[in-house]
């Protein structure tokens, strides 16, 4: 954005936590980089997300109290990285459709990022396989899965919700996820 | 064991370690460390990440699809809602003192729960990004003004003025929502980009979707990825009209795209993005349309741009831009 606008200004909350964010993101550049070069597989889709990243940081207002920088760092890197992956995957299917139609600026859906009713009825589809599957385990895993695929609760918040140890939480996540990848997946 | 049979003993144990690692990072106890380990296991074997790919994969479809159906969900439990809300009120008129007592006593407990707001601004030409605690981002344009609060049941940014580009990060248990005016904007995961200038609201959606509804209840209105709503405060009704979705956040690359918009409409824009003013009287501002795309990297080449495509030149006046209708030109 900088090109456009005169000022893209810096604001923060709470100074000490955005500089320090930052000062730990340069500190643990290199760290950051072999770990995206690991989950990626190569190092120019790794600098990408470093990139990404640090603009990011750089140009967000960080409201919040972080209290492993570290964690925050990584955890980042790899949400950050993820959605890389799925870009791709988008711009592949762009590309291809790019070839089979013609574009046109008025056109709305030829190219765009957006979910067409194909990706809704598809979404709709995968959501009735994944209950189907799901349904062959146990209630309390199905809960679990609900609360926290569903719901959005964090794993503690699943936990207190039913009064079970987050440990066992993480059980029952292990168990529908990779139920689901053996028979929801196509690969 | 032959060749085939070990490969998928070892395809198994990998998606099998690739699930618990999936589980330990979306742990927040997962520390430096973890992550370390997880970057140690991914690098033992192509497999591993192969099958971290797959785990990851599912799961953010698992999520697309689920945010999808909440807010399909939403809508319709928006508009369960808000006839709720108006039939409440009718009890309340009806069932006397006692019953209005009770539906205030709730409305003002609900308002005493919220945080307080913090304001954020640009002056002209500015730009600002902004992170809520959430996650959630506003992308704020310049000469725009908000105010956002992240409360414990809903989070809420009051849009005073300018554009914003929000990207929403789902929150089933805490609604996201815009007022701009007279008009609410819900969101429960998605990329769009709010407009209120001098009382003329426009909410476009590039990824997802959104709910708008009128502030003081009403129907909502659904607006699908490639839609775009205008809406005039004051009036009762909003038009619909379809965008491309990449169009959505084109002002943020520098690329104002217009089609048959008025020149008052691109003057004003303009004055947001660069300090030289420019000034145009209203006869002949109202009497020119421009359809096309301004590329706003500096004023110069913004209003040859302008001056280009129609038939108005600009002449310095002070320490202003004046647009005038060339008289040569037809």
């Amino acid at each position: 954005m900088a090109g456009v606008f005169t000022e893209a200004s810096l604001v923060h909350a709470d100074p000490k936590a955005a500089s320090n964010l930052l000062d730990e993101f340069l500190a643990r550049r290199g760290k950051l980089e072999k770990f995206l070069i690991a989950r990626l597989g190569n190092s120019a889709d790794a600098e990408d997300v470093l990139q990404e990243m640090f603009v990011g940081l750089t140009r967000a207002q960080i409201a919040t109290d972080v209290r492993d920088p570290a964690a925050y760092l990584f955890r980042m890197a790899l949400n950050e990285a993820r959605d890389y992956r799925r870009g791709l995957a988008r711009s592949r299917v762009r590309d291809e459709k790019w070839a089979d139609t013609q574009y046109s600026m008025h056109e709305k859906g030829a190219l765009s990022d957006a979910p067409s009713a194909e990706t809704e009825l598809a979404g709709k589809q995968l959501l009735a396989r994944v209950k189907d599957v799901l349904s062959e385990l146990s209630p309390q895993c199905q809960r679990v899965f609900h609360l926290h695929k569903f719901d959005g609760l964090s794993h503690q918040d699943v936990a207190a919700k039913l009064g079970i140890s987050r440990r066992t939480v993480e059980k029952h996540m292990h168990t529908a996820l990779l139920h689901l990848v053996k028979r929801v997946d196509r690969g | 064991m032959d060749g085939d049979a070990e490969r998928a003993m070892s395809r198994d144990r990998s998606l099998e370690e690739a699930v618990a690692w999936h589980v330990r990072l979306a742990s927040s106890q997962a520390d430096e460390a973890a992550f370390d380990e997880f970057a140690g296991w991914i690098e033992a074997s192509p497999e591993n990440r192969a099958a971290y790919d797959r785990v990851e994969a599912l799961e953010v479809r698992i999520g697309d699809a689920a945010g999808q159906e909440r807010v399909s969900n939403q809508s319709s439990l928006a508009s369960f809602q808000s006839r709720q809300q108006r039939i409440s009120w009718r009890a309340a008129t009806m069932g006397g003192a006692a019953a209005l007592a009770a539906a205030l006593l709730v409305f003002l407990l609900i308002d005493t729960r919220s945080t307080p707001s913090i304001r954020y601004s640009t002056s002209v030409g500015q730009s600002r990004n902004v992170v809520l605690a959430d996650g959630s981002k506003i992308e704020m344009g310049p000469n725009t003004v908000v105010s956002a609060t992240t409360g414990e049941d809903e989070r809420r940014v009051e849009f005073d003025r300018g554009e914003a580009v929000f990207r929403v990060k789902h929150q089933a248990e805490r609604p996201f929502v815009v007022q701009a005016g007279d008009r609410e904007i819900r969101d429960l995961g998605t990329v769009f980009d709010v407009r209120r200038i001098g009382g003329a609201i426009t909410v476009a959606v590039a990824e997802g979707q959104v709910s708008v509804v009128p502030a003081a209840g009403g129907e909502p209105i659904v607006l699908q990825s490639g839609q775009r709503l205008r809406h005039a405060e004051g009036k009762e009704s909003s038009e619909v009209d379809t965008i491309d979705p990449r169009w959505v956040t084109s002002w943020q690359k520098g690329f104002l795209i217009y089609r048959d918009a008025p020149l008052t409409q691109v003057v004003a824009d303009l004055n947001r993005y660069f300090r030289t003013r420019i000034i145009v009287d209203e006869r002949t501002a109202s009497r020119q349309r421009f359809s096309g795309i301004l590329h706003v990297v500096d004023e110069g080449t913004a209003i040859s741009q302008l001056t280009a495509f129609l038939p108005i030149v600009a002449v310095h006046e002070g320490d202003a831009i004046r647009l005038h209708l060339a008289k040569s030109k037809r």
